[in-house]
């Protein structure tokens, strides 16, 4: 029951986080295997299956507000979802130990983007301000 | 190379690493999305992007790695809940300090992978 309710939290504050864009489904799948001690490809999985509802909402609020681009969607979920068969194959075939390594590197990437970039994409970022953006 | 090329490239660089470590497609996606499109827009592009690639990579990972039910049902109430959560303040929270909080946190992840 502690570890749902463990669980459950660090879900919560993830979801909010990806909804702020601040890298929330990266953070789950750490503390599922850091703090709470899950199997790697369990937490895996579980990471995939919070992102479906937490994107989910988040999405309803923003295409409410006008700010979805269809062109761009297709443009980047098409090629996605064949790299995602790709990756997850690969996943499957290979030992999850080799992976550990380049989820680590990968993980300083992107630790890194978030510690250094300007922070454009933010959710309270000055890019907010024009938005919508105002008819001409 | 040109916007929509990069756009193509990033979606698909995004889709692998989400279906290879389960999660950070995202963080692929943004930073590209973000070169040519405002804030929030790139934002909302990324997480529709993203759903149907954690939504194959789930369906795998259900198949190969299924999780107990105790564990998939608060990731899935408490991720619905925060996406809610997120949604309905999105724009409203400065969010600079918990980015670089989530970036010392990532790194701290990456020294123990690699360790």
């Amino acid at each position: 029951m502690k570890e749902a309710l463990l669980t459950f939290f660090c879900a919560l504050a993830a979801g909010t986080l990806s909804a702020w864009g601040v890298g929330g489904g990266t953070l789950l799948l750490l503390a599922l295997t850091l703090l709470l001690g899950v199997d790697q490809r369990q937490a895996q999985t579980l990471n995939l299956l919070f992102f479906l509802p937490a994107a989910g909402a988040a999405l309803l609020f923003h295409r409410r507000s006008g700010a979805l681009d269809t062109a761009a969607l297709r443009r980047t979920a098409v090629p996605g979802v064949l790299g995602a068969l790709t990756g997850a194959a690969a996943a499957m075939l290979l030992d999850v130990d080799l992976l550990r390594r380049p989820f680590g590197i990968f993980l300083l990437y992107a630790g890194g983007v978030l510690l250094f970039s300007r922070g454009k994409g933010d959710s309270g970022g000055k890019n907010q301000e024009n938005f919508p953006p105002k008819k001409p | 190379m040109k916007g929509e090329n990069r756009q193509y490239l990033a979606g698909a660089a995004a889709g692998v690493v989400n279906g290879l470590f389960g999660g950070g497609g995202g963080t692929v996606l943004l930073p590209v999305l973000t070169r040519e499109l405002e804030g929030r827009r790139a934002f909302a592009v990324c997480v529709a992007a993203m759903l149907p690639m954690c939504a194959v990579s789930a369906a795998a990972g259900l198949w190969s790695a299924p999780p107990a039910l105790w564990q998939a049902a608060p990731c899935l109430a408490g991720g619905l809940l925060g996406g809610v959560l997120g949604g309905l303040t999105f724009g409203k929270v400065p969010v600079g300090f918990l980015r670089k909080a989530a970036g010392a946190f990532m790194v701290y992840g990456g020294v123990r992978y690699l360790l």
